[in-house]
């Protein structure tokens, strides 16, 4: 955590704290939640690393608890009916590969008037369907998000403002925000210095919908994307020494423009489910290029037990053709270097699980993936040397529960 | 002893299918409240989250029994027709998305219509007939 997360952060909980003091001492109430998360994961190889967002340290043949498992907390103050903060702090493994606590959100909430709301502070960038509670298993049907969907965007949070606009619409509910502000999240790098990613600018729109058993949601937002790591600091480097600086210049990200789209649906009732989700990233550096996910999800309840399908796809396109480097001579290491950046990358995936409700607050669930990637490897990281895109199968199981 | 095993099993099977049809359950809010009714669309609609705003006017104050308790389940299986494990699963969506606060437990009828009559903005449910002249009833649910 930086100081330079941590100020919107301290600013949110003073402001809250200066307002609080006018507020009458009846309306005051505070609230604890917590949630966690016990899981385990192994895969039948070890040519690729199976993890789960911006994480180092994942699962192959020998398993591990550090995809997973999390425990978080959450504070929730409401000083009057119209002023109200809330904190939320998960322990996670990092792009370290420690399991160590961060500040997820840190926010104060005023509402305007009965529909409108506003907040300040760091929030969630709401980029998909459950972002708001990725991290809360219990909430969510599957065992993990699909990452063909959930691994484009490498950010969970901004340090900004959001204005939200509730209103009834037919029998339904619909809610419009709008939001803007700066993000930067640590990645995991390979040279085990991790690696930075920076957001500036940050602006987005969203639309939900909620009408009976149905939600839809739908929005954008963009905003200028740097990355530095040290591994292609070099490659850069090399690229501009042997007069290849254009390369450099299509291939890194510094302050490069980039627009994240999605747009899913969950339809819940009784005993069927069924949900959905499209995502697509473009961005003017080739090193994130154009990319897109999508999945579809169909549950259906007996009981306590949802049996659940997913289908999931991930696609990069080819933009060989746009940067490449003659693979001659002492040329050939940087050749090899940008081409395995800007290839055709691709995933499908066919998951079968279940969740058991085991208790009003513990769910237990088990999930077998067969995984499909390119020979780049898709979605899993440390592609060893001759892995050629076999499939993987990814075998889990999780305890979740809220408290 | 046959007959009278008989007799016990058709009175409870009886029992079974008319107390719930006779019962029902009442939304209530206070006698001094600004609602005058809701459909049980207005009630599942606050009862997940879906909206704050209490008919009439002002944002709803929820009540609601503690888990696992019968009368818990029965209104969200009458208002919202989602089983408890549900219901926890899209609260805990709301509380953890930071959107909105669950409802606040009573541990029985007799304190839900305290706690009712007490604040214009509440909204609270109990078993019909359990309710007196400090709340009024909004909503009847089969």
């Amino acid at each position: 955590m930086s100081k330079f997360a941590l100020r919107p952060a301290l600013l949110a909980l003073s402001l809250s704290a200066a307002f609080s003091a006018h507020a009458a001492d009846n309306d005051f109430s505070y609230r604890f939640s917590g949630f966690g998360t016990l899981g385990y994961a192994q895969t039948d190889s070890n040519d690729v690393l199976m993890t789960n967002g911006s994480q180092l340290k994942g699962a192959d043949k020998s398993g591990s608890f550090l995809l997973d498992s999390r425990l978080g907390g959450q504070l929730d103050l409401t000083f009057n009916p119209r002023l109200s903060a809330t904190v939320q702090a998960i322990a996670l493994q990092d792009a370290k590969g420690k399991f160590r606590p961060r500040l997820e959100w840190a926010f104060v909430r005023y509402n305007l008037t009965n529909d409108v709301s506003v907040r300040v502070g760091q929030l969630g960038w709401p980029a998909y369907l459950v972002s708001d509670f990725r991290y809360v298993g219990y909430a969510n049907n599957w065992l993990r998000p699909p990452l063909e969907v959930y691994n484009l965007a490498a950010l969970d949070n901004f340090q900004g403002a959001d204005v939200d606009w509730t209103h009834s619409v037919g029998s339904g509910y619909l809610t419009l925000k709008v939001l803007g502000g700066h993000a930067e999240n640590d990645l995991p790098d390979s040279s085990n210095h991790s690696a930075k990613l920076r957001v500036n600018s940050l602006m987005g729109a969203y639309a939900t919908y909620e009408i009976g058993n149905l939600r839809m949601r739908g929005g954008i937002s963009t905003g200028k994307v740097s990355y530095t790591t040290q591994t292609l600091d070099g490659l850069y480097a090399g690229l501009d020494f042997t007069g290849f600086g254009d390369v450099t210049h299509k291939l890194a990200l510094r302050n490069s423009r980039t627009n994240f789209a999605s747009i899913g649906a969950t339809y819940d009732a009784n005993n069927v489910m069924i949900t959905g989700e499209y995502a697509d990233r473009r961005s003017s550096s080739l090193l994130l290029g154009h990319s897109h996910g999508w999945y579809v999800t169909g549950g259906y309840r007996f009981g306590n037990v949802m049996p659940y399908v997913t289908y999931a796809g991930y696609y990069k396109r080819n933009d060989s053709n746009e940067a490449s480097v003659p693979m001659v001579g002492p040329l050939v290491p940087l050749s090899v270097g940008v081409q395995g950046l800007v290839q055709q990358d691709s995933q499908h995936d066919v998951a079968l699980g279940a969740r058991w409700d085991l208790h009003s607050n513990i769910a237990l669930k088990a999930q077998v993936d067969h995984v499909m990637p390119s020979v780049y490897g898709g979605t899993f990281t440390n592609v060893q040397p001759g892995y050629h895109g076999q499939a993987v199968n990814v075998y889990s199981a999780v305890v979740d529960f809220v408290f | 002893m046959k007959s009278m095993l008989k007799n016990t099993i058709a009175a409870l099977i009886l029992m079974m299918v008319s107390v719930p049809a006779l019962a029902g359950i009442d939304v209530i809010v206070s006698a001094h409240s600004n609602a005058s009714s809701m459909s049980k669309d207005d009630v599942s609609a606050l009862y997940l989250g879906r909206t704050q705003n209490l008919p009439g006017g002002g944002k709803a104050k929820l009540y609601d029994l503690p888990d696992g308790n019968a009368g818990r389940d029965a209104f969200y299986t009458a208002a919202t027709g989602k089983s408890a494990s549900q219901v926890k699963a899209v609260w805990s969506r709301l509380v953890f998305s930071g959107r909105a606060v669950p409802p606040t437990e009573v541990h029985d009828d007799a304190a839900m219509v305290k706690a009712v009559a007490a604040d214009p903005q509440a909204v609270g449910y109990v078993a019909s007939g359990a309710a007196n002249g400090s709340v009024k009833v909004v909503a009847h649910l089969p």
